[in-house]
């Protein structure tokens, strides 16, 4: 089909303004799945997704849709609504000339709604505002769009106004994407350049590349290579997404769908490679991205020590499809053996935890989040440290410098106060203040990176009610007093509980770590005394007194066998137990205090 | 050999407990079955020379007039008893004088009775059906016709406080009784009173409080010449209970009834816990041999070794050291929670009493 019949686009909207349920409308509409197929969210196959109501992995759909008697391509490249996904956003906004934007009529415009229209407008997309959720009763479609031009600077008068869930609207949706989008150009006579946005693992065909052709075609039988580096592979098939893999004879400029190559190493394949003909090439490769940066890292260990090589497997096979996923192996005198783990964001870290437990049947336990610290050296060497086991020895510290980001806060006016504390306290230093209409406020503040992880999102959702919508970027490095927080248990430090800490929020920090482990660590044969220290000044100190439960340990005079299997059940758990020095302490344990500590 | 009988009746079953008991109702078709088990089990083991019987329950103090008779008569006809003790349970509020004088007709000469508390209100709450006042009567007339009568008390009781216990506690040791087992409340699943916990409405003691409370009662025991000869059992000398020492030693015994166990020939069995299936495979058994008994566990070498770790170093006698090759390190690792008695066994500390369990899941082996 000829390229003008073509139109590329994404959906980007704020979470749970309605992209999904869109998507599916749209899928619905032009009959691409049956009724009788159609799951709600079809585009959301993992079951986290669904289950969450979000996208986490972009995926593509290929629709044909008539309009005044032509037949039009339509490929949908959905695109994850979430702050730590900015990334994969840009992936798919740029195998696209155009985008939808969604806002929902009873939300108006949100942190996300912003940070995705500069996305879009970043890859010279050709944005289209639609009006979701008009049947609402509490749907201000007027203020909505008075909102959308004063803030975006987007005309509205044209806007689809819409109920993807009712289904109103949804053919303006789609006279809007032919009309308003361009087509893609792009010579089809010219050599092959296709952007790979995005690959996965197909256990018959090998590694599967998602790619949007920019010029030239591939087609089965053809020779292809990637540009960073030089193996050749023959391509097996070619086809597109509806959502499902269909089989096509030739991808053409302007095309987006998938190349199987017999790749056995999805290294070969890597996301924001350009594939070209290795007989006929292009000259140069289209721009790329550029590799995502880890925000957060954590160290992720089997609570059954045993299985660490089950956990390295999942890891390596979870790092096909989620190239932003990176990891290391990292010991642990408490937990052993695991991975120090780097996540784009929080989400991301629960969703690969989930992911790594669901799909892999993992138990795991996850240790305090922490961002990337820039540390330099008294003799000048400035290091990265990612890990507080890694700090250097203070007295060989010159100063240590932490990522500061600008937060986007928008919210109802009168939870301005409320937040404004909230981010004083997390050490933000305010930026700015603007009333976008009567309803909304915007607030921006810098603050330390190391304060959201903590568990700033959650407390600004339930300061709230949830009403509030935050999005950040990272903006630098800033110098502060930041110190290693060290827990030891009876006297020896436990280097998975470890953290680095604003001096200032040390000590109620140590405090509340300590009260938690009294709790959760059982009690044992001996007093443990609990301390958390700074250097080598304790800070905070809590006790386990030692244990006396078998006072009494009954034992039914003629049953034995009771008590033997008793007593075998607590070796059992014996076994299960980390040491930390001389103190035995559960895997669930570790688990409860650290996840207790990252969301109150 | 020991015999144990159990009785599996009660008036109405504690709220804490998860023995098997249930209301009265089928005692005669029991009881029935109990004498026609004595019999096959005599067939078996009638030669073997037995030196003690202890009748426990459920309550055997609720059997009807005659019934104990029956039993006791059944084992004289069928073992060969020569019983240097004989003791028989029963609660406060069945122990009436005829009561204890046809135990003592029946030949038992030690009773034991289940008093747990002198505190109304925690008698109340544990779900018992007597008071302090039906107790001490109690003991007093057992006091009249029994030499040696044992109470048995508890800690650990939903509201008991410390002073509840000890206030038990120096009422019991005047009473002249000659054995006292003080046992801690354990929460076992399934039972009311761990639902009432569960749920919030029930509060027990916790872990610091029964260990402090022990603590205080021992003082008071021992003081009143009470030694601790078990964990659980103290006595004035010459009190100990035999048949209870039996168990720690491993002597063999012959459990009979419902749910009861056995220990003959390094051989561990035991009846069919449900006592309308009980009544029922004894009926059937001219059929099917033994199929009342559930569980049959032959020990290995290695269970034997443990059982003799386990059980014996229950008793403040200790062991002698012989016991514990092959588990030298073990010894030596909890080696601050063992002392050399003077007769040269080896037993546990006060405080070792304390992490009993824990000290013994090193002694199982792989």
């Amino acid at each position: 089909m000829k390229s003008e019949f073509i139109r590329n686009f994404s959906i980007v909207a704020h979470i749970d303004h309605g992209k999904s349920t869109l998507a599916d409308r749209l899928i619905q509409n032009t009959g691409t799945v049956s009724v009788r197929d159609m799951e709600e969210q079809l585009l959301d196959n993992m079951d986290i997704e669904r289950e969450r109501g979000i996208t986490i992995k972009l995926q593509t759909c290929r629709m044909i849709y008539n309009f005044k008697g032509q037949d039009y391509i339509l490929n949908l490249i959905d695109t994850p609504g979430h702050v730590d996904f900015t990334y994969e956003v840009s992936r798919s906004l740029a195998a696209c000339e155009g985008a939808l934007l969604i806002v929902d009529a009873t939300q108006g415009v949100e942190a996300q709604t912003l940070t995705n229209v500069y996305l879009a407008l970043d890859h010279n997309l050709e944005i289209v505002p639609v009006i979701n959720k008009i049947d609402l009763a509490s749907a201000d479609i007027e203020g909505v769009k008075k909102e959308i031009e004063d803030v975006i600077g987007l005309d509205t008068s044209e806007a689809p106004l819409i109920s993807a869930k009712e289904g109103i609207g949804i053919d303006d949706v789609f006279e809007a994407i032919i009309t308003k989008l361009p087509a893609p150009k792009g010579n089809r006579e010219a050599p092959l350049k296709a952007l790979i946005f995005d690959s996965f693992y197909d256990s018959y065909k090998g590694a599967i590349s998602m790619i949007r052709v920019v010029e030239g075609t591939v087609k089965v039988g053809d020779h292809i290579k990637m540009y960073t580096h030089d193996k050749v592979f023959e391509v097996v098939e070619v086809g597109y997404f509806t959502p499902k893999m269909k089989p096509a004879t030739i991808l053409e400029a302007g095309e987006v769908g998938y190349v199987a190559a017999s790749i056995k190493n999805v290294g070969d394949t890597a996301v924001g490679d350009t594939i070209t003909n290795a007989d006929y090439p292009a000259k140069e490769p289209l721009p790329g991205y550029k590799k995502a940066q880890p925000m957060v890292y954590a160290g992720v260990f089997p609570s059954d020590g045993a299985r660490y090589n089950d956990l390295k497997e999942a890891l390596c096979k979870l790092n096909l499809n989620d190239a932003s996923l990176s990891f290391e192996v990292e010991s642990s005198l408490a937990l052993g053996f695991g991975f120090r783990c780097g996540f784009l964001g929080l989400l991301h870290m629960e969703i690969i935890e989930e992911r790594l437990e669901r799909e892999f049947d993992l138990d795991l336990v996850t240790t305090s989040p922490s961002v990337s610290y820039r540390v330099t050296k008294n003799n000048g060497e400035v290091i990265p440290v990612d890990n507080p086991m890694n700090l250097p020895d203070p007295s060989n510290i010159d100063f240590i410098e932490e990522p500061i980001v600008k937060a986007s806060i928008y919210t109802p006016p009168e939870y301005v106060g409320t937040i404004m504390e909230l981010c004083q306290e997390k050490r933000g230093i305010y930026i700015d203040l603007t009333y976008l209409d009567k309803t909304r406020v915007q607030l921006i503040y810098e603050m330390p990176l190391n304060e959201i992880i903590y568990d700033f999102f959650d407390a600004l959702k339930s300061k709230t009610r949830g009403y509030a919508s935050l999005d950040y970027e990272i903006k630098g490095y800033q110098r502060s007093d930041l110190v290693r927080l060290d827990i030891l248990i009876n006297g020896d430090a436990c280097d998975a509980l470890s953290l680095i800490v604003h001096r200032e929020k040390a000590y109620a920090r140590g405090r509340r770590m300590a009260e938690k482990l009294k709790d959760v660590i059982p009690r044992q044969m001996f007093e443990v005394p609990i301390q958390a220290a700074i250097g080598g000044k304790i800070i905070a100190r809590e006790t386990v007194k030692a244990m006396r439960k078998d006072v009494l340990a009954k034992c039914y005079g003629g049953d034995i066998t009771r008590k033997k299997k008793l007593l075998e059940k607590q070796k059992e758990g014996k076994k299960r137990m980390r040491r930390v020095g001389s103190v035995e302490v559960p895997s669930e344990a570790f688990a409860t205090i650290l996840k207790f500590d990252s969301d109150k | 050999m020991q015999i144990y009988v159990h009785i599996p009746f009660c008036k109405r079953k504690c709220n804490y407990c998860d023995f098997c008991s249930q209301t009265l109702g089928v005692e005669r078709e029991y009881i029935d079955a109990l004498i026609e088990e004595i019999k096959i089990q005599g067939q078996k083991y009638g030669d073997k020379v037995v030196d003690t019987i202890y009748f426990g329950g459920g309550t055997p103090s609720v059997l009807q007039e005659g019934m104990l008779k029956a039993i006791v008569n059944a084992l004289e006809l069928n073992f060969n008893l020569q019983t240097i003790e004989r003791s028989i349970e029963g609660n406060p509020e069945s122990l009436t004088i005829n009561k204890l004088k046809e135990y003592r007709a029946c030949g038992f000469d030690r009773v034991s009775m289940g008093v747990q508390s002198l505190d109304d209100n925690v008698l109340i709450k544990a779900g018992r059906l007597h008071n302090s006042k039906t107790a001490i009567e109690a003991i007093n007339n057992a006091m009249e016709i029994f030499d040696n009568v044992s109470v048995d008390m508890m800690i650990g009781l939903p509201e008991q406080t410390m002073q509840s216990a000890v206030d038990t506690a120096q009422k019991l040791v005047v009473t002249g009784i000659k054995h006292i087992s003080c046992y801690a409340l354990i929460l076992e699943d399934g039972t009311p009173l761990s639902k009432s916990v569960n749920d919030g409405v029930v509060k027990l003691p916790n872990e610091d409080d029964c260990a402090d409370t022990f603590d205080e009662v021992m003082k008071i025991l021992s003081s009143a010449g009470f030694l601790r000869y078990e964990v659980s059992n103290f006595a004035k000398c010459g009190f100990e209970c035999r048949h209870n020492l039996g168990y720690w030693h491993r002597s063999e015994y012959l459990g009979l009834g419902a749910a009861a166990h056995s220990l003959i020939d390094n051989t561990r069995f035991c009846n069919v816990s449900n006592v309308n299936k009980y009544i029922e495979s004894i009926n059937v058994l001219q059929i099917k041999n033994n199929n009342f008994q559930i569980i049959k566990n032959e020990l290995t070498n290695d269970e034997i070794s443990f059982e003799k770790i386990m059980l014996g170093l229950r008793m403040t006698e200790g062991i002698p050291k012989s016991y514990f090759s092959g588990f030298e390190k073990q010894l030596e690792t909890y080696s601050e929670y063992f002392v050399t008695n003077s007769n040269g066994n080896i037993a546990l500390t006060k405080r070792g009493y304390e992490i009993m369990n824990t000290i013994l899941c090193d002694f199982i082996k792989e």
